[in-house]
């Protein structure tokens, strides 16, 4: 199956929904070690299951930003179902972690971070969704700002806001 | 909308902001944008101006400000569990110093051993217990060996490891006391070419390690560290590849080790355990994106990054030194690989790098010095590779196919780069031929052996553009090519990819025997069995169509060779039949249009040789405007620039004879232009000295013409002096020597029609003793024996006891 630039975003929606359980399939493979990586990036679980349903290599850069902006939602959903699955499957397993982007340094919990972001969704739909582009489908600022059409000065300072918000979020808990 | 399950409805329950909360937090959010522009110094007054009267919002305000600056997110319950972990006093021989980080995979100190008068510090990575398997630490135990002979400036070294007491596996490297890669550039707000040169000393290390069947597997900002003096070191290279193969009980594991750094990790990651160097090509276009962050009118460079971090690692560059070289061409405005834009684009580039051959020049020698150094270190390597051959096929199979094909044809685009490509095909043919040996060697592994046997012997003497001219060489390395591709034909004669190799060894060995050995009727032989071999896929794609055209081709050369100009005709004429006739998109492929316009242009030969002026012409004409249409195509390439130059020399032979118009001297001038350039920018290719001395033989023969003697005869001992180095680099080869004693013999044509008897004569009969030591080995042709040395014979009987003017006015 081929992709084009040419394909609505209503009908890459439709594929998504299509392939929903394809993208179930990568995550659950990885999680049960399928797959012999540990290591795990939520960008590449969503760029693996591009890869199976689509070959993403055929859609355009626009295409591609979008594809992959819609399917970091799903990713997101996806890879935290799991990894709360997998969690409750065994006593005591220790947290899943992951890095912010551009600071490598530190560990997050990936399931905190997840529900201060449910949470600032619930408060602002645009900059949350912001978070879950870069961070679930990798997707870099100037790539966002190119396919939404939006400016990127408010993009950045979007980010940033959303950052502080969750920074914060993050030390109340 | 069908694809969002209800569960994201119920995600982030008990989490929810209440809605008087949601107007507050919405509009915390957006003056904390506005508040952004404010200068840091006039923030205080400004927050206290935008909320006055609202305390609940100042307060929410100064929290987000204060988060922001607070540099970095909170790292949450992931690492409570290893804050209380006691830091050990020792480990192994080394006394902890201070616990310098953590995560999810255990702790990383520094330590120091006393040893006599100094101590050396370093850094001790402890691993949590039970994270890898027992599989995994004795791979690691095996790899570390490499790892520590892994001795870089721009690599933290690894000294050693071991076990703690309760089990915990530890790794004890180079202590670097530096920045992450991003922050360090931030804080000092670098400029871009800092920038440019820190990522280019990152791909060194990289490439480094890769010619050392090293992949680091986990490039990341956070693993490239900056010293304090603004030096690179890269650490944990290769842990995280030791680190994670061969697990047997993943579920724990690897939800315990998932440190995700998201958009780093190359996507095959996930699919395949076998990672190559091409996953480190993706993480570095990933670093080179954060740490450039190129904005939209940086298309050259935003193609860099997408090919070098495409999802489909065939379509990444083939090697880290691949990337390097875009990122020198980017920055000398010279076309980007990466950026295939239209034709304009190259021209484009042309006009902005106008006056700047100079540094265009040394790029080329970067890429140059670069392929070198890897083939080098890889050398060093070699032995070790085969030890490991077993554990490391197919890296080695990637590393070799890379360095034997795609890393060959790149530096084959560039000018002057003959000894590189020798020195690349035997490397990466020493790997290949290493693993060819191994009993369980897949087919695909021995066909490329055979087929590297014949790129290797196209450099060292292929007899067309850059090569060394060493013929015998060449010959043996094509016998060896043969020996490895015969049986593999004679077992599997329906596989497409044997039938391709076994074609490519044949045309090989058809034009060493024609043009190198004077073996005719062998060529022939050989040529019709490619041609037989490849027709059934000849229509399949643009390398199958060229073979198939240049098996033709070659038949017909034979019969010209021997001056048989009507099967000569007959044979490019069905050459051309067939290329004419393959849908446009074969037909417009360089590949076919370089081949299609070399059998055009002897086609016009057998037209010219047979009277046939007006076919003649008009079939060189086309090969010129074929020929010129490719070079364009690539200007710089020299093979295309070789393809051209012939078909101009060769118009101007059909023009001078028929017609001696401005035409011939046109076109011969031009050649020799290009003849000439193609030979000082690679004195080592001997391709190129044969072309300045076909070109200058027929260059001296119009100004001969012309009355022009002393430029003539000045261009004459250019022309001599060119073949006789040729025989040398040939040792002696008779295919090289009777070349001499055909140029000899126009030079001397030349003497004698300027009045120079004494010369003429000197030539005649140096041409007839080579033509009679070639007799008396038997290795003389029967149409060099019937005209050429009877024409010697016959000039110096006539025209030379003593040298006069015996053969009428003019020759």
């Amino acid at each position: 199956m081929s992709q084009s630039a040419a394909t609505p975003a209503a009908d890459q929606k439709q594929l998504l929904a299509e392939h929903y359980d394809e993208f179930r399939r990568v995550a659950r493979g990885v999680l049960n070690g399928d797959a012999q990586a540990l290591q795990l990036q939520p960008t590449d679980l969503a760029h693996a299951a591009a890869i199976k349903i689509f070959s993403l290599n055929r859609i355009d850069l626009q295409g591609r930003t979008h594809f992959l902006s819609l399917s970091a939602r799903i990713m997101r959903q996806i890879l935290m179902d799991e990894v709360r699955r997998v969690r409750a499957a065994k006593r005591q397993a220790p947290p899943v972690t992951t890095f912010w982007p551009g600071e490598e340094n530190a560990a997050l919990d990936l399931e905190a971070l997840d529900a201060a972001l449910s949470k600032l969704e619930s408060i602002d739909a645009d900059r949350a969704r912001l978070v879950e582009q870069r961070f679930f489908a990798g997707l870099t600022i100037e790539e966002i700002a190119a396919a939404e059409g939006k400016s990127e000065s408010t993009l950045k300072r979007q980010w940033r806001a959303a950052r502080a918000w969750l920074i914060h979020e993050l030390e109340q808990r | 909308m069908r694809f969002i399950p209800s569960a994201l409805e119920q995600r982030g329950m008990g989490g929810e902001a209440d809605m008087s909360d949601v107007a507050l937090e919405r509009e915390v959010m957006s003056l904390f944008e506005d508040l952004l522009d404010v200068p840091e110094t006039e923030r205080g007054a400004w927050i206290e101006a935008h909320t006055s009267g609202r305390p609940a919002l100042r307060t929410r305000l100064v929290a987000l400000e204060t988060a922001d600056r607070s540099g970095s997110l909170p790292t949450g319950g992931a690492i409570n569990a290893l804050e209380d972990a006691i830091i050990p006093e020792r480990i192994g021989a080394y006394k902890i110093i201070e616990r310098i980080g953590r995560g999810g995979m255990g702790a990383v100190y520094r330590a120091a051993r006393e040893t006599g008068d100094f101590e050396r510090t370093v850094a001790i990575k402890v691993i949590k217990p039970g994270l890898f398997t027992p599989d995994v630490v004795e791979r690691f135990q095996r790899e570390r060996q490499i790892l520590a002979a892994l001795a870089h400036p721009n690599i933290a070294r690894l000294y050693d490891g071991g076990q703690t007491e309760d089990g915990a596996p530890y790794i004890i490297m180079e202590f670097v006391s530096g920045q992450p890669l991003l922050q360090w550039a931030e804080a000092r707000s670098l400029p871009r070419a800092e920038r440019i040169r820190i990522f280019r000393d990152i791909c060194a290390a990289v490439a480094f390690a890769h010619a050392h069947l090293i992949v680091h597997r986990d490039l990341t900002p956070a693993n490239v560290l900056i010293t304090d003096d603004g030096a690179v070191k890269l650490i944990d290279f290769g842990i995280a590849k030791a680190a994670d193969t061969n697990t047997t009980s993943p579920n724990d594991a690897a939800v315990a080790a998932m440190t995700m750094t998201p958009g780093y990790g190359a996507p095959e990651r996930l699919i395949s355990a076998q990672v190559s160097t091409s996953a480190d090509v993706f993480s570095l276009g990933r670093l080179l994106q954060d740490l450039l962050r190129p904005d939209r009118r940086d298309t050259e460079l935003r193609a860099i990054i997408a090919r070098a971090s495409a999802t489909e690692p065939s379509q990444r560059y083939a090697s880290v030194e691949a990337l390097m070289a875009d990122i020198e061409a980017w920055r000398n405005a010279r076309p980007v690989a990466a950026y295939s834009g239209a034709r304009t684009y190259a021209l484009r580039k042309f006009a902005a790098r106008h006056g700047r051959a100079v540094l265009a020049g040394c790029a080329t020698f970067v890429l140059l010095a670069t392929a070198l150094g890897f083939t080098l270190a890889a050398n060093v390597r070699a032995e070790r590779a085969r030890l490991q051959a077993e554990a490391r096929f197919q890296e080695t199979r990637e590393i070799a196919n890379s360095l034997l094909f795609e890393v060959f044809d790149e530096v084959s685009a560039i000018p002057g780069s003959t000894s590189a490509r020798e020195r690349l095909a035997r490397t990466g043919l020493s790997y290949l031929e290493a693993l060819a040996q191994d009993e369980s060697a897949p087919l695909e592994v021995r066909v490329e052996t055979a087929v590297g046997f014949v790129r290797l012997s196209q450099v060292v003497g292929g007899g067309q553009a850059g090569e060394l001219g060493r013929f015998s060489d060449a010959a043996e390395l094509l016998a060896e090519a043969e020996r490895i591709i015969s049986p593999l034909y004679a077992a599997h004669p329906s596989d497409p990819a044997v039938a391709r190799a076994m074609t490519q060894v044949l045309l090989e060995q058809s034009g060493a025997s024609l043009y190198s050995h004077n073996e005719v009727a062998l060529a022939r032989e050989q040529a019709a069995r490619a041609a037989q071999i490849i027709e059934p896929y000849a229509r399949q794609d643009a390398k199958a169509a060229r073979a198939y055209i240049y098996a033709i081709r070659a038949l017909g050369d034979t019969e010209g060779w021997e001056e048989n100009f009507e099967a000569a005709r007959d044979q490019h004429q069905r050459a051309e039949a067939f290329a004419a006739g393959l849908p446009q998109a074969l037909r417009d492929d360089p590949a076919v249009m370089g081949a299609r316009a070399a059998n055009i242009r002897l086609l016009g030969e057998s037209y010219h040789r047979l009277g046939m002026t007006d076919e003649a012409r008009d079939a060189i004409d086309a090969a010129v405007t074929y020929t010129r249409a490719v070079r364009d195509g690539a200007p710089q390439n020299p093979a295309f620039v070789r393809g051209l130059t012939v078909a101009l020399w060769y118009r101007a032979v059909v023009h001078r004879t028929n017609e001696r118009d401005a035409l011939a001297r046109q076109s011969i001038e031009e050649a020799m232009a290009n003849a000439r350039q193609l030979r000082e920018r690679d004195p080592n290719d001997a391709g190129a000295l044969r072309l300045v001395a076909t070109v200058g033989e027929v260059y001296a023969q119009i100004l001969a013409d012309a009355r022009r003697f002393d430029e003539s005869f000045v261009l004459g001992e250019e022309v001599v002096a060119a073949q006789r180095d040729l025989v040398v680099r040939a040792e002696g080869a008779a295919g090289a020597r009777r070349t001499l004693a055909v140029t000899l013999m126009t030079n001397g044509g030349n003497f004698y029609n300027g009045g120079q008897f004494d010369r003429a004569c000197e030539r005649w009969r140096e041409a007839l003793s080579i033509f009679t030591g070639l007799e008396r080995e038997g290795v003389l042709a029967e149409t060099d024996r019937t005209r050429s040395m009877a024409s010697a014979q016959d000039y110096v009987a006539r025209s030379c006891n003593p040298p006069h003017a015996g053969l009428g006015s003019n020759l």
